[in-house]
């Protein structure tokens, strides 16, 4: 049997978006299982490589996984049994999720081969590079901006597609945000800079036009018809992922303006997913992104794993008061797990920070729950538990605060 | 007058991407330690080699092994671990923050050490103490001055790995410090760094080099050129030229190419600038080198721009001889 998507979802979930107190959501990326990376690359699969698939295909309740099972055992896959593992990892990452717990869901991305490589690889105006540390031992391919840049063809529709198609829980369709993919490459096309004999501030100044005439074209003509042709087909909520939003501490009116480029106007839930940065930088210019529903950031990373809820206990969430006053009242996806620890969050941890979170806001009604980032850097193993304890920790809250 | 000219590369360099793989293996039980080991020291090599053909006068190991510019160091150190992750600059690139759990004192000096492969004479990196003590993150419940960490970080943490790299083959420190250049610093820690600087200098029989990187050295110029070290850098991407003064009386390290752009410079355009650079500071000897680190770009650029160095670093010397 072969896996298609079809027109419309069976379970494709109705009514308000986002208004449930505590409402627990993933974020992003989830790694490739072993089984999925090597078949699509041609190498050998091991015993364990298919039991992997065989022991999580059966503890998430992957329905006909065993039709992979057989796939797997086949050996050398032809590129339709490889396009068919890359679905059959997709159903196991939407099974991941929802098996751990969660309201609203997405694959992993395990289409993508990675949040910004995937998008400049399917727009007009980059070419790749080589590789570049982002932190530690991990890296990532980086492009170069080298035309006017422009969307090949939507690049999230076929995976939204298919995901509808098997989805129980809500959709939540990640989408790499316009600043984070102009900042994330070199600019060789709108303000090339190689004359260091000129004055600098006149290089400046060059460089300051030319970023802004890329990230806002980025958003214009590569997001916002992503954006556009996901809502035709159904889409209802989309993460728009900005983790280099805040790089250039001059530059956040220009982030909020490649947002609101990209949204305005559409019918559509839209969220911002920010991580790992200073927080305070994003104020006051975020409050111009009336557009934004829900912003989903990361805090457990710069958090104690002591118990508490007081302001004391929790340092990492001490920017919260100003997500609380933001003018348009959008929710907040609280990150209360760490994504570069194998520590696992016991539900205890999360109940407080999310208790934390509940007082800050004056009631749970804006408090959302997701882990500070996507959990690709983890095995399944530790971002299953992660996952768990998370919405176990939500239900504590939940009995904390009598809902 | 004839002015010395000499060039290297300094900070953290490029990993190829065989060495990137084999390190991604290690981390998911797919290759074992024997193989990355085997893996760096291709990497050395290689880097070595490119040195060599490029004509740099100093050889570095570029850290191939440091994840960060703070990592090995807090990982040696008592009373310092690495945390979260803290976004370095402007970049997409990011360090885990060295948090202060107690007295900072450098326990494993083995840790720092550089790699023998390297060819002598050598140069080593490390963190400014200033940069090192505004960055770092101080354990809940310790409260302790910034300016008095510095200190801390310089005598017992840098001076000691210093003294290491030294021993090891190494005359010149290269102390990356891009704060100063990118946060108001007061004077009193101006002069805490001067302090600080004479003290690690003092008998280490190597050069001291401060150099300035992601900002506009302009408007310190004269802090920095006061600064008990034999040379002062800049990142001449961000600084101009003109703002440099004149008569020189330390060394310059003149940042000419650009570490952060994936676009490989000329050499004639360079040498220019390297020159403006020279005329004038005058200073009595001259650093070729990046404006930052090489680590912000592919290896392959990096590669196409160290040869770019080597050449801008020769040609400027027979005009200055």
């Amino acid at each position: 049997m072969t896996q298609s998507a079809g027109p419309t979802g069976p379970a494709r979930a109705s009514g308000a978006i986002g208004v449930t107190p505590l409402l627990t959501h993933e974020v992003g990326s989830l790694a490739k299982p072993a089984w999925r990376v090597k078949a699509v690359a041609g190498r050998p699969l091991t015993d364990d490589d298919i039991e992997d698939a065989r022991r999580w295909g059966s503890r998430l309740g992957v329905p006909g996984h065993t039709q992979l099972l057989e796939l797997l055992g086949r050996g050398s896959l032809d590129a339709e049994e490889k396009r068919q593992v890359k679905l059959w990892s997709s159903r196991y990452g939407l099974s991941f999720f929802e098996s751990a717990g969660l309201d609203v869901v997405y694959d992993g991305e395990q289409q993508r081969v990675e949040m910004y490589e995937w998008a400049v690889r399917h727009a007009r105006g980059f070419e790749l590079r080589g590789t570049v540390r982002s932190f530690d031992n991990k890296y990532y391919a980086k492009a170069a901006v080298t035309g006017d840049v422009a969307l090949d063809a939507p690049y999230h529709n076929e995976e939204f597609a298919f995901l509808r198609d098997f989805a129980k829980a809500e959709l939540k369709i990640p989408v790499t945000g316009a600043y984070t993919l102009a900042d994330w490459s070199f600019d060789e096309h709108y303000a090339p800079e190689t004359d260091l004999t000129l004055v600098a501030a006149v290089r400046r100044e060059r460089r300051r036009a030319g970023r802004r005439r890329l990230v806002l074209e980025v958003a214009r003509n590569v997001i916002r018809p992503n954006l556009e042709a996901l809502i035709d087909l159904g889409a209802r909520w989309i993460q728009i992922d900005e983790p280099g939003a805040s790089t250039e501490a001059d530059e956040l009116d220009l982030f909020v303006e490649s947002f609101n480029a990209s949204v305005e106007g559409l019918d559509g839930y839209f969220s911002t997913h920010l991580c790992f940065s200073d927080y305070d930088l994003f104020f006051p210019s975020i409050a111009e992104m009336s557009g934004c529903r829900q912003f989903c950031v990361g805090f457990a990373n710069d958090d104690t794993r002591e118990l508490g809820v007081s302001a004391e206990a929790r340092p990492g969430y001490r920017v919260l008061p100003k997500f609380r006053d933001l003018p348009s009242a959008p929710a907040l996806g609280v990150g209360v797990l760490d994504i570069h620890t194998d520590f696992v969050e016991p539900p205890e941890l999360v109940r407080d920070r999310v208790l934390y979170a509940v007082d800050v806001f004056g009631g749970p009604e804006r408090v959302h729950v997701c882990p500070d980032c996507g959990l690709r850097t983890r095995s399944w193993d530790v971002a299953y538990a992660k996952l768990r304890n998370m919405v176990a920790g939500v239900e504590l809250a939940k009995d904390a605060l009598g809902i | 007058m004839s002015i010395p000219v000499s060039a290297y590369l300094h900070g953290i360099f490029p990993r190829s991407d065989a060495l990137i793989a084999a390190t991604r293996d290690l981390e998911r039980g797919r290759t074992d330690r024997a193989a990355v080991e085997e893996r760096f020291a291709r990497d050395t090599d290689d880097l070595v080699a490119l040195q060599r053909d490029a004509g740099m006068d100093l050889y570095s190991d570029g850290l191939l092994s440091w994840q960060d510019i703070f990592r090995p160091l807090a990982d040696a150190s008592d009373g310092l671990e690495p945390n979260g992750l803290v976004r370095w600059f402007d970049t997409n690139s990011f360090y885990r923050v060295p948090v202060v759990t107690g007295e900072p004192a450098l326990s494993h000096p083995d840790r720092v050490a550089v790699d023998t492969i390297v060819p002598v004479p050598r140069v080593a990196t490390l963190p400014s103490p200033l940069l090192f003590s505004r960055v770092a993150h101080l354990a809940p419940g310790r409260d302790v001055d910034r300016d008095v960490l510095l200190r801390r970080l310089a005598g017992e943490v840098l001076r000691p790995a210093a003294d290491v790299l030294v021993a090891g083959g190494c005359s010149l420190v290269h102390l990356e410090e891009p704060w100063v250049v990118t946060h108001d610093v007061a004077p009193a820690s101006w002069e805490t760094l001067g302090d600080a600087l004479e003290a690690f200098g003092a008998g280490l029989g190597a050069r001291v080099v401060l150099h300035t990187s992601f900002g506009d050295a302009g408007p310190v110029i004269d802090r920095l050129r006061a600064l008990p070290v034999d040379a002062i850098g800049v990142d001449l991407v961000e600084t101009d030229v003109e703002s440099l003064g004149g008569d020189w009386s330390t060394g310059l390290v003149a940042g000419c190419v650009n570490g952060r752009s994936s676009l490989v410079e000329a050499v004639d355009v360079t040498l220019k600038v390297a020159r403006a650079a020279v005329d004038r500071a005058r200073p009595p000897f001259v650093y070729v080198s990046s404006g930052t680190s090489f680590d912000l770009l592919p290896r392959a650029v990096a590669i196409e721009k160290g040869r770019v160095l080597g050449e801008v670093a020769r040609r400027l010397g027979e005009e200055l001889r």
